[in-house]
């Protein structure tokens, strides 16, 4: 069979019989898998930090682990899920050596097209640069906290799952993470 | 007493308040009481914030970036496989040499007087001392020592081109030297 003709195949299978294949050893399927998922895994490292470069290591990191740690993966929840919770740990561990960065100008102000008039539209999007330089200054666990429900919209339960613990502690920390920014932003 | 209804909400009823899963008696206690709604006006405000920079995307990377991306991953991966078996390897030879070692001990040392052997043979006596003594290469330092012996060289005298075979045949500076590397892998293997 073609490579071709392999990429093709497995590209037609979904994510639970793509890791069972790479786990019976077709190096391939995993390749597939890091080509379905990691602009998703991307996403979430960049909320993390703010910047392109250090977001580019840091999903090749979360891949990395994720070959290692596939064999693990039962199939109990999605396996985009399951990525996000490599890429948030590997983020987490990496919080004390990466520093979310300041975005330039442009990137602050790259607001939703869809807003109604300029005016509101700089406006939002500086508000929204406030916002993001407040998360940055988050203890990690709010932070991820935050970059979960909000960005990537996990219910708590998921975050729970994430991030370790009940889904009132997650609660918890999502609640004290809203405080903390109020605090941040009015100062 | 106070009924549970008229408690002020507590952090998760807040949380659900503002994500509209608050329970109907709650909600009700939320309409009466200034003080929650307080509270939860303001938590509301920030994650209106927060709600505003959720929807300005990621800026999007060139096209080109995720076959780099992918690319990365597959270089890193093959990387690390080729670093686990190459340390994989490492521990192959070392324990096929412990093994060697470990078969020179038993099996032909005992008909000799190894103390004997080592202590009349000064060439023969590997500097464990400088080298560092843990237990791991104070025996295989003694077995390397104790293959000086004449009689035992005689027994074992291995076939050429094996391992053993090269191994008898080292010089004592030789010796030496495979015994430092020896150490180094030992060392390095046990932190």
């Amino acid at each position: 069979m073609t490579d071709s003709k392999v990429t093709a195949d497995l590209s037609a299978l979904d994510d639970l019989a793509l890791v069972r294949s790479f786990v019976d050893g077709e190096r391939a399927a995993f390749d597939t898998i890091v080509a379905r998922h990691q602009r998703g895994v991307y996403q979430v490292c960049y909320r993390f930090v703010r910047n392109h470069e250090d977001a580019a290591d840091l999903a090749q990191d979360v891949f990395v682990r994720a070959f290692k740690g596939l064999k693990a993966f039962k199939g109990d929840a999605k396996l985009s899920t399951w990525l996000h919770r490599v890429a948030v740990n590997v983020c987490l561990n990496r919080a004390a050596l990466v520093r979310p960065g300041i975005e330039p100008l442009d990137a602050a102000r790259h607001v939703d097209e869809r807003s109604d008039d300029a005016f509101g539209m700089v406006a939002r999007g500086e508000r929204a640069a406030d916002v993001r330089r407040a998360i940055a200054q988050l203890p990690a666990k709010q932070r991820a906290t935050v970059m979960l429900r909000v960005y990537q919209e996990l219910s708590h339960e998921e975050i729970a799952a994430i991030l370790g613990g009940t889904v009132g502690a997650a609660k918890a920390n999502f609640f004290h993470a809203l405080g903390n920014l109020k605090r941040m932003l009015e100062s | 007493m106070t009924t549970p209804v008229r408690l002020h909400l507590s952090e998760d009823e807040r949380v659900d308040a503002i994500e509209g899963t608050l329970s109907a008696p709650r909600r009700a206690h939320l309409h009466d009481c200034v003080e929650c709604r307080q509270e939860v006006a303001a938590l509301q405000q920030v994650w209106d914030g927060l709600a505003v920079d959720a929807r300005i995307d990621v800026p999007e990377p060139p096209p080109v970036f995720w076959d780099q991306l992918q690319a990365r991953v597959g270089r890193a991966v093959d990387t690390r496989t080729a670093a686990w078996w190459s340390g994989a390897r490492g521990w192959v030879s070392l324990a096929a040499a412990a093994a060697l070692l470990l078969v020179v001990s038993w099996g032909v040392v005992p008909r000799t007087p190894v103390a004997d052997v080592v202590v009349s043979d000064a060439d023969a006596v590997v500097e464990t001392e400088a080298i560092g003594d843990t237990a791991q290469w104070q025996f295989v330092s003694d077995m390397l020592a104790s293959l000086e012996d004449d009689a035992a060289r005689e027994v074992l005298r291995p076939s050429t081109g094996s391992f053993d075979g090269a191994l008898a045949t080292l010089t004592a500076s030789e010796r030496e030297a495979f015994a430092r590397l020896l150490q180094a892998e030992l060392t390095e293997g046990s932190e």
